[in-house]
This record gives structure tokens, sequence and C-alpha cells, in this order.
């Protein structure tokens, strides 16, 4: 072997090497817990611990997937996602319009829009219960007071949850979409103002398009985000009322949840296989129609 | 076209006066070259002029309009920015195409002046190029048809030429100027580089800490400087000052001379004595620089023909009298 391949050699053996802690806990927290899951949905469990477990294949995938709880949870999900990855971009990017001026003072708004970032969902959840609490809450003390309350209500629970997320994730949007404000070059809206553009055209012929890598970044994670929201649903909702704040995730952790005595491992598997090609799915969908419209600066 | 005005404009940051009640008149079809080294208010001054800064004090009067109250997409004024401030996302064409877009011009005029603007930058082979994928000096000529793409009152030029490299300079120098006389246009044009200054101007505007010092055309600017500061600041290299008395008078002055205008004299004939430190050769010229007795230095520009003394030798210095400038040591104005 020449002096050249061995030296290439040394270093493959170092390059792995030093990948191999990386690799490891990957392996054990990622990869097999991934595969496991695809394998647990082909086994039907038993009604009673310690008897085995049934060999099904992809019936189970079958049966679960076609089910009409599948397709109203799934619809729910939908639905949550619609209602929180739009609204939340776009406050975050009136927010973030309306705080990117050399003001004084400015700064405090900076902080007060993007505080949320620092709170947990388990703190948003406590605060807008409390807000739609029916006897003690600020809504019913507003005279916004529906019956059954908001949080019952099924026309209203998901609306809420909703609500609740977008206000919790403002923060993080709102961070995002002022750091991208903050990259475009002063001097494109001091040409385009010349150029004759008032500051309407302005905005949607310089701030959107210069933005628009930061916008499909929001709404990808925005997107991912809402389907795999949980907490919020588990504290404010409890996936009620008649399973209108069923999200998928929430499914999940009721198949799994010891509390439930027809606990269905198989069957969560199978939900959160779903949910993970939905996902990436999704993902792909929006990578291949949205991107083509988003403009990566260079 | 039109001519644009300024009178008393005085730009103020805090406590910091970056233009101090500058009054400039530009005629119609005049290239005009604010010229000044960083930070003298030149930029100031053409912000002021396109209504990208507020004015603290002045009118500042485009054709017959005062224009202190009028935004800047209304003051019909077309600018070329150093980083050229091209959309990115949008291709060279949209981007000469903006300023007519935004005003509403129908589809087929708008075609046709694009047609024309690029034609004449030579820019029609890369329409629909986006400006990431053009070259440096691509970029700037896709700046200029921006510009010219209308027939605004002036154009305003702020340093246009300084991200191009040396030879791409000097070459687009000429282009520009050639497509100022063309298109008969009024142009504003803010540089640091003398070189460009003499080059393309009609006349030159010359500022220091927000004042104007000077204004004229190139040749009476370097013939005639009005004070001390554009003596030393046009010219390269610059002109030699020397402190001196006035014979017959009582008041101090400072004696200046071109480097050009200086010779190196055998010792025999009366002169100044000096000593030769450095000698630099450009090729075409050579700078012979002496230290006179008292210790200021000068520099002598001699021809490569001529033979160069020796390094460390004393040598005489003489200059006719009509080439020497003469001005006040205190308040450094030229003397008549």
């Amino acid at each position: 072997m020449s002096g050249r391949g061995r030296r290439r050699r040394r270093e493959a053996i170092v390059g792995y090497g030093l990948l191999v802690p990386a690799l490891l806990i990957f392996a054990v927290f990622v990869f097999y817990p991934f595969l496991r899951n695809f394998q647990l949905g082909f086994y039907l469990n038993p009604p009673f611990p310690n008897l085995p477990r049934r060999w099904v294949g992809f019936d189970q995938y079958h049966d679960i997937l076609t089910s009409t709880e599948f397709v109203n949870s799934l619809k729910t999900t939908i639905a949550f996602a619609f209602m929180t990855v739009p609204a939340g971009i776009g406050l975050g990017l009136a927010l973030a319009v309306a705080a990117n001026r050399k003001l004084k003072g400015i700064g405090i708004y900076r902080t007060i829009f993007s505080s949320t970032v620092a709170t947990s969902v388990a703190v948003a959840a406590v605060i807008f219960s409390m807000l739609f609490n029916p006897i003690v809450g600020l809504l019913p003390w507003l005279g916004i007071n529906p019956t059954p309350p908001i949080i019952e209500n099924p026309d209203l629970a998901l609306g809420a949850v909703a609500l609740v997320t977008v206000w919790q994730t403002l923060g993080l949007t709102f961070i995002l979409i002022s750091a991208g404000l903050q990259a475009i070059p002063e001097d494109l809206y001091e040409a385009a103002a010349l150029d004759g553009a008032g500051s309407t055209t302005r905005f949607w012929r310089v701030t959107i398009p210069m933005l628009s890598p930061t916008l499909f970044f929001a709404f990808v994670i925005g997107t991912i985000h809402a389907f795999q929201s949980f907490g919020q649903i588990d504290l404010i909702t409890g996936g009620g009322p008649f399973k209108r704040t069923n999200v998928l995730t929430y499914a999940i952790y009721s198949e799994i949840n010891t509390v439930n005595h027809a606990a269905n491992p198989g069957k969560a598997a199978v939900l959160s296989v779903a949910l993970f090609f939905i996902t990436l799915g999704l993902a792909l969908v929006q990578m291949r129609v949205l991107e083509r419209r988003v403009h990566y600066a260079r | 076209m039109g001519r644009v005005s300024l009178a008393g404009v005085t730009k103020r940051f805090g406590d910091v006066t970056a233009v101090d009640r500058l009054d400039l008149d530009v005629a119609d079809q005049e290239f005009l070259v604010l010229l000044g080294p960083s930070g003298c208010g030149k930029s100031t001054a053409l912000r002021m002029i396109a209504g990208l800064e507020e004015l603290t004090e002045g009118t500042i009067t485009i054709g017959d309009r005062v224009v202190n109250e009028i935004e800047p997409k209304d003051r019909d004024l077309a600018m070329v920015f150093q980083s050229y401030a091209l959309y990115p996302h949008l291709s060279v064409r949209k981007n000469i195409e903006f300023p007519l877009r935004t005003r509403g011009v129908p589809k087929a005029q708008r075609d046709s002046q694009v047609a024309k603007a690029a034609d004449a930058l030579g820019l029609s082979d890369l329409l629909d190029r986006k400006p990431g994928q053009l070259s440096g000096g691509q970029r700037q000529r896709v700046a200029l048809a921006r510009a010219i793409v209308r027939d605004p009152e002036a154009f305003l030029m702020d340093e246009p030429l300084s991200n191009l490299d040396a030879k791409l300079r000097v070459q687009t120098r000429g282009e520009l100027v050639e497509l100022q006389r063309r298109l008969e246009a009024t142009v504003i044009y803010v540089t640091h580089d003398q070189v460009e200054a003499m080059t393309m101007g009609d006349r030159i505007a010359i500022m220091n800490h927000g004042v104007l010092q000077q204004v004229g055309p190139p040749q009476e600017v370097y013939e005639r400087p009005a004070n001390l500061f554009v003596a030393r600041f046009i010219g390269t290299p610059p002109m030699n000052t020397i402190p001196g008395e006035l014979a017959g008078a009582t008041a101090e002055v400072v004696i200046g001379v071109r480097p050009e205008h200086l010779h190196l004299t055998g010792s025999v004939e009366d002169g100044i004595d000096a000593t030769v430190v450095v000698i630099e050769s450009l090729g075409h010229e050579r700078h012979v620089i002496c230290r006179l007795a008292e210790g200021t230095q000068v520099i002598v520009r001699q021809a490569t023909e001529l033979v160069s003394p020796p390094m460390g030798d004393a040598v005489r210095l003489r200059f006719a009298p009509r080439d020497a400038h003469r001005f006040d040591a205190v308040t450094e104005q030229r003397i008549a």
C-alpha cells in the first residue's frame, strides 16, 4: 500500500472512531426505538399482562388506519395545524415588522414580544386555563362565557387550545422573523424608495421576498410542531370534550397510558408510525411546493 | 432633466454637524462631483438630495420644486448605490424594470425601455440571470441600467466604482462620462477618489468636515486651490507646503509648490538646500523625496530621462515664482 493510501485509511479510522459515541447514543435512543416501534405494530397485545402477544402482521395497521377514530383524530390534527400555523406566522410577522424600527424604547416591546419563548407549555396551559375558567377567568369576566364553558365546549375547545399554542410559539416566531428582517440590507429599501416604491410596495416587493427563506422555515417547523403538540392538550382538555381535541399525539398517549385499562402498545405503535409518515410527507411536500417560491440570497 | 440647488443645507446628528450650511447649484446636464475624505459629509449631502436623510436646516430644490417635504419616491431621481443594492430575488430584467413597474408604466413600454437600457449597457444577454450569478462589473452595470431606464430629473451616484477592481474602474469611468453626455443627464457623483473627480467632473465640489471648501472645474481647482486643504487633497503626489515669510510683509505664509514644479539643480545656483531621503521609481516618472534643512519633507517629480541623484546627496531645489501658491498660515486661505 502506498503511503498516501495508508494515511487515508488511518484518517478514516480516526474519523469513524470519533463518530462512535454519537452513533451509539443515536442507536440506543433513536434507531432502535424507531425500528422496534415498527415491529410492535405487527403484534396484537394480549388482554392481560404476561400472556404471549400475537403476530397479526399488517392487519393491525389496516384496521387502525381505516378506523373512524383514526380519521377523526387526523382531521382534528389537521384542523389544529390550520388554526395555529398561519395565524402564528401572520402574528409573528406583524409584530416583527412593527418592532423592527429605530425608536426609543423599542427594546421593551421586543422583550415583551419574544418573552413567550421562555414560557413552558405547562405554564402557558395553566395561565390560559385560568383565563378560560368559567368562574374566576378573565374571559368570562369580560363577558365571554358561553355555556358549556369554553374548554368543555365541543365547538370551542380546539380553538382554545390553538390559541394557547399560537401564544406560546409566538415568541419563537417573532425572534425568527425579527432576525430575518434585520438581515435585509437597508439600502434595498432605500433603492426601492428612490425607484418609486411606497411602504406597501416595499413590504410586498422587498420585505416578503427577502424574508421568504425565514417564512418558509417557520412554516415547516410550525407545521411539524403543530402535529406534535401534546402538553397543552393534555393539560387543558385531556383530549375532550367528546374527543374533539384528540389529536394524533394525544391518541397515541391514550393507548399507552397505564391508567387506560385497554392500553394497547401495538395500536400506539401503529399510530406513531402513521404520524411519522404524515409529518415526513408534509415536510417533503412543503419543500417541493413552497421552496420553489423561496429565494435564497447568496 | 433638471437642475439641483442646495441652499444653506445643514445636517446635524446630535452634536455632530455632518453638513454645514452647504450652498451648491448643479446646472442642467452638468456632471458635478462631490469630493472629500471619508466622513466629510459628501454622502450625507447626497442622501439629503435623495430624501433618505431629513434636513436640519436649509432648502433643496430639484427642477422648480422645493423637495424638503417630498418623499424619495416622488422626487423623480435615480440613484446608484456603492453596494449596487440590486434586488437579489429578481432577475436582471425585473431589476431594471422595477422603477417602471412601481410607476405603473404599461407592459409594452416597459419592455422597450428595459431593452433599450440593457442594450446601452451591454446587458442584453444577461436579462434572465439573477444578480448572484453576475460579476461585480456586471452588477454595477445593472445598477446603472436600473437608473437610466427612466428619464429622471437627475442621477445620484454614491461611490459607484469603488467596488470594482482598478482596471475595470478606469474603463467604467470613461463609459460613465460617455453615458452622461449621451443621455444629457444631470449627475451628482460622490467619491473620495480625486482621480475620478478630476477625470469625470465638469465641476468638482470639495468638502471637508461638512464644509464646502471649493467648487470649480477640475483644472481650476488644481491650478488655483482655494485653501491649504484643497491644495494638499488634490494632486498625486500632493502639493508640497513649506512654511515661510513673505518678503516685505510681516504675515506668516505657507508656500505651496506642486511636485512637478520643483526642480533639482546643481549646487552653484541659488535655491533651497535639501537632502535626498528616498527615491521612488514609478516607471514613467520618479519621485525624489527630499528633506529641507528645517525638517519639512518635499516631493520632487522627475522624468526618468533625467539623471537620478544618489540617495543621501545634498541638492538644491528651485521653482519658478509663478508656480508658487501662497496661503495665509493662520486662516489657511489662498492669498491672491
